[in-house]
């Protein structure tokens, strides 16, 4: 056989072996990316942004959530029943803003009439260039949330794909029951640590103090992101609703960076104030800032013994507060809050917190 | 950029492929060459663009010293000028490589608080500081004046060896480089550089990937591992560095065919080694190729006697621990090769030879137990798993062997709980098989025959590999 020969012969092995498995996996379709579930049960055992884009796909709604871990624990049935939507929440553990809005672009992509995207804002996930994605080992499969399809061909040929399928089809042999339930599947904190004050005063006393606020801690680098991620989408869709939030993260979580260095808040609020100001120029934005809500973040009840997550109670009282109660309505109002935010940082003693169950109980819910 | 990636695959391979050889259709073939650099640089510089100014900086500094060399004609500023040649690239190398673990034993031994540098270790500069000590070696010893910079820019910076090796001499790339029948595409080349990428991609994608997912897991919880599980653990790295390595050699040169340079052969078979020495001939051939030429022979190699001999093997072992890492497992690692050799040597001379089978069980024990040191972070991970591997306190026998014993002789053994599936000692006994028994790479190459067969072979291990290539992760040589 000529050399020439043979170099042909491979290439055409080799793509007829590529188009064979990509051909199964397109059948098969592991990740449920191009249709509904129909010829076997599926698990869902794939990690959140590998499984997300199937589910934005293939589910039907008319709400996405875009969040990180804080929003994780919106329970979709809770949220249709208060706000009279169908929604979906895609919350992705620590995204960044591109992740956030791929996730939304995805689901615009597939429900051009989307009526809300409820988008928790996080300064985490603005920190960084505005096309920041995760890397490995937990990496973002970008290929699977942009709008190309000639991409897809890297779910279609890879062992993560195999791996996944193969997991599926034996935990349908054996009968194995978890990961079925699309609602319950990405909620967390159900056997969470207990916080206690003991702990978070041995956490502030061990705060290290931080010489210099890394540059992608300035507001101007994450303005830039909210820019590129946020706005862009804002303009692109006129007819969607846009809630924007902050999460009422733990008081002491952010008296832990102000303690890191004081640039940290000075830097947050300058933040908070620019994207005010930014989204009060569409009509089809709104803006609620939970976190100089005392009643929720000074009460160590709410939280899990991580000094970050709240529990699943307070994402109801999120959605109740969103569907009582107005957004930030002035530039006055706003500048009060934050006023008011930054005071209890700088003004912060751990004899202010508090234990109670009100909401908890008010939520009559699990946790 | 890796040798294993999409990227390396299907973007930045073909381009430069397809463009050089068009370039090269040019009657001013310059034109390729300097295309070719650039693509090297790029390639270089793509995980981090930091380090660019360092190989700029350091072929533009040899290249300068060796005109100078070639220039003049005085002995005494020759040994000069070379000086500052080997000093500069000693100074270099140290500087990032060396500063801090220097600094670090300074600081705990006289009890001060000397700063640390915290450099981020230049990619390659183990290997391109080494091929241009040789170069200035030779330009002074015998004249280089035929090399232009932009040869001598492409032989440094060719990327299929910048990374890990080979380490080339320089007239094996330039000659081969300034070969006007290397201008043009070789169909023969091609089809033998496919056959050996292919393999030497499975090789790293598929086994030596896989058995780092054994060997890391039992690094990670050393202390939970009973007496099998820590031989489970570093053979599954003995191996993994194995084909890591030779899957990387096998690529390297691979993709040097494509460009019809013949790369040097790096790896053959070292586990089938019978003595210590036989090992080190087979195992990064170049790299012992590089200390014997210019380090052993230098420094009087064989023929000062026999205690100089001893000292001139066991000082090239004990520098090789340290190229191969700043740190004290590297230099102990060093240390027991070259202890080993001189041993060895010294057998050699009582003319006592072992059954073959004893002779390679000891070599592969001695290897074996001797990269135990080269994996581990810190030497107290080395002393826990070197007492894992031989403390029979950590020896428990399997479930139905301890019901057995505990029901008929009436023992009260507690049955092990592995961290491993016992069957991991048959495919720990396949591949130690293959790379015993099999022929390597380089023997399948060197008979390669192009038929139906191979390119059935090829393509499918080819199509696996591609397969797995989404769970990508960096060759072990790199660090060095």
């Amino acid at each position: 056989m000529s050399y020439k020969k043979f170099l042909a012969i491979s290439a055409i092995m080799a793509s007829f072996f590529i188009f064979l498995v990509s051909v199964v996996m397109y059948k098969l379709d592991p990740l449920f990316y191009f249709r509904k579930p129909d010829l076997y049960r599926p698990q869902y055992i794939a990690t959140e942004r590998y499984q997300m884009p199937g589910f934005l796909k293939n589910q039907d709604y008319d709400t996405v959530f875009t969040a990180t871990s804080m929003g994780r624990n919106f329970r979709e049935s809770y949220v249709n029943e208060r706000l009279g939507v169908k929604s979906f929440n895609a919350s992705l553990p620590a995204s960044t803003a591109k992740e956030q809005s791929m996730v939304a672009e995805a689901a615009f992509r597939d429900k051009p009439h989307l009526k809300r995207v409820i988008w928790e804002l996080n300064y985490f996930s603005f920190a960084g260039d505005p096309d920041w994605v995760t890397g490995p080992p937990s990496d973002f499969p970008t290929y699977m949330y942009d709008k190309w399809r000639f991409n897809d061909i890297r779910y279609l040929f890879s062992s993560y794909s195999i791996e996944v399928l193969y997991n599926n089809l034996m935990a349908n042999k054996a009968g194995d029951e978890r990961r079925r339930d699309i609602e319950s599947l990405y909620k967390f904190g159900q056997v969470a640590p207990i916080e206690s004050i003991d702990h978070i005063k041995t956490t502030l006393k061990n705060v290290e103090p931080l010489e210099q606020l890394p540059s992608y801690e300035k507001s101007s680098i994450q303005i830039e992101s909210f820019k590129e991620n946020v706005i862009s989408l804002v303009k692109a869709h006129p007819n969607t609703k846009f809630t924007l939030f902050y999460a009422p993260y733990p008081i002491y979580n952010h008296v832990t960076f102000y303690k890191k260095n004081p640039k940290y808040l000075t830097e947050r609020i300058r933040f908070k104030n620019e994207v005010y100001k930014l989204a009060q120029k569409y009509p089809n934005v709104e803006l609620y800032d939970f976190q100089d809500m005392r009643n929720i973040t000074f009460n160590i009840g709410n939280y899990q013994g991580d000094q970050t997550h709240y529990y699943n109670f307070i994402n109801n009282w999120i959605i109740d507060y969103f569907a009582k109660n107005k957004p930030v309505q002035s530039e006055k109002e706003y500048a009060v809050k934050l006023q008011n935010f930054e005071k209890q940082i700088t003004n912060f003693n751990v004899k202010q917190l508090q234990k109670v169950s009100s909401i908890k109980e008010q939520y009559v819910l699990d946790n | 950029m890796l040798f294993n990636s999409y990227i390396f695959i299907f973007v930045f391979f073909p381009i430069v492929f397809v463009a050089y050889y068009l370039l090269l259709n040019l009657k001013n073939k310059s034109i390729a060459k300097i295309f070719f650099v650039i693509a090297n640089l790029y390639f270089y510089s793509y995980w981090n663009i930091k380090y660019l100014p360092i190989i700029l900086s350091s072929i533009a500094i040899n290249f300068t010293l060796a005109t100078i060399l070639n220039k003049i004609q005085k002995l005494v500023i020759k040994r000069t000028v070379l000086t500052i040649g080997i000093l500069f690239n000693i100074g270099l190398l140290g500087y990032y490589k060396y500063y801090d673990f220097f600094m670090t034993n300074v600081n705990a031994v006289f009890k001060t608080d000397l700063s640390l540098l915290h450099l981020a270790l230049p990619l390659a500069i183990s290997f391109f500081t080494f091929q241009q000590i040789a170069y200035l070696v030779d330009t002074f010893r015998e004249g280089t004046k035929e090399y232009s910079l932009l040869d001598y820019a492409f032989f440094v910076t060719f990327f299929p060896h910048l990374i890990a090796g080979p380490i080339v001499h320089h007239r094996e790339i330039i000659d081969q480089l300034r070969d006007g029948t290397n201008y043009k595409i070789k169909l023969n080349n091609i089809a033998s550089g496919l056959y050996i990428f292919s393999i030497g991609l499975f090789k790293k994608v598929i086994i030596a990937d896989t058995l780092a997912g054994w060997a890391n897991t039992g690094y990670t919880n050393i202390a939970t591992l009973t007496l099998f599980d820590s031989w489970v653990t570093t053979l599954a790295y003995t191996f993994q560095l194995y084909f890591d390595f030779s899957g990387y050699c096998d690529m390297a040169i691979g993709l040097g065919l494509f460009f019809n340079i013949k790369l040097p052969v790096n790896f053959n078979s070292p586990y089938k080694s019978l003595d210590i020495q036989d090992f080190w001939r087979r195992w990064h051939m170049t790299l012992g190729r590089f200390f014997t030429h210019y380090l052993y022979i230098p420094l009087g190699g064989s023929r000062k006697g026999n205690v100089r001999t001893y000292i001139n093997l066991f000082i090239i072992f004990f520098v090789s621990g340290i190229w191969h890492g700043a740190g004290w497992t590297f230099v102990i690692w060093g240390i027991l090769h070259g202890v080993a050799s001189v041993i060895y040597r010294f057998w050699s001379t009582l003319n006592i030879r072992l059954p073959k089978l004893v002779a390679w069980f000891i070599t592969f024990l001695f290897v074996h137990i001797a990269w135990v040191f080269f994996r581990s972070p810190d030497l107290t991970t080395v002393k826990l798993m070197l007492t894992k591997m031989f403390s029979l306190q950590g020896f428990h026998f399997p479930d139905r062997l301890t019901a057995f014993f505990n029901e008929t002789l009436g023992t009260h053994f507690i049955a092990a709980t592995y961290y491993f599936d016992l069957k991991l000692i048959l495919l720990f006994a396949f591949i130690l098989g293959i790379v015993v028994f099999a022929k390597n790479s380089i023997e399948r190459l060197n008979t390669f025959k192009p038929n139906y067969r191979t390119a059935a072979f090829i393509s499918l291990i080819a199509v696996i590999s591609l397969l797995y290539l989404s769970r990508v992760s960096e060759f072990l040589y790199f660090k060095f």
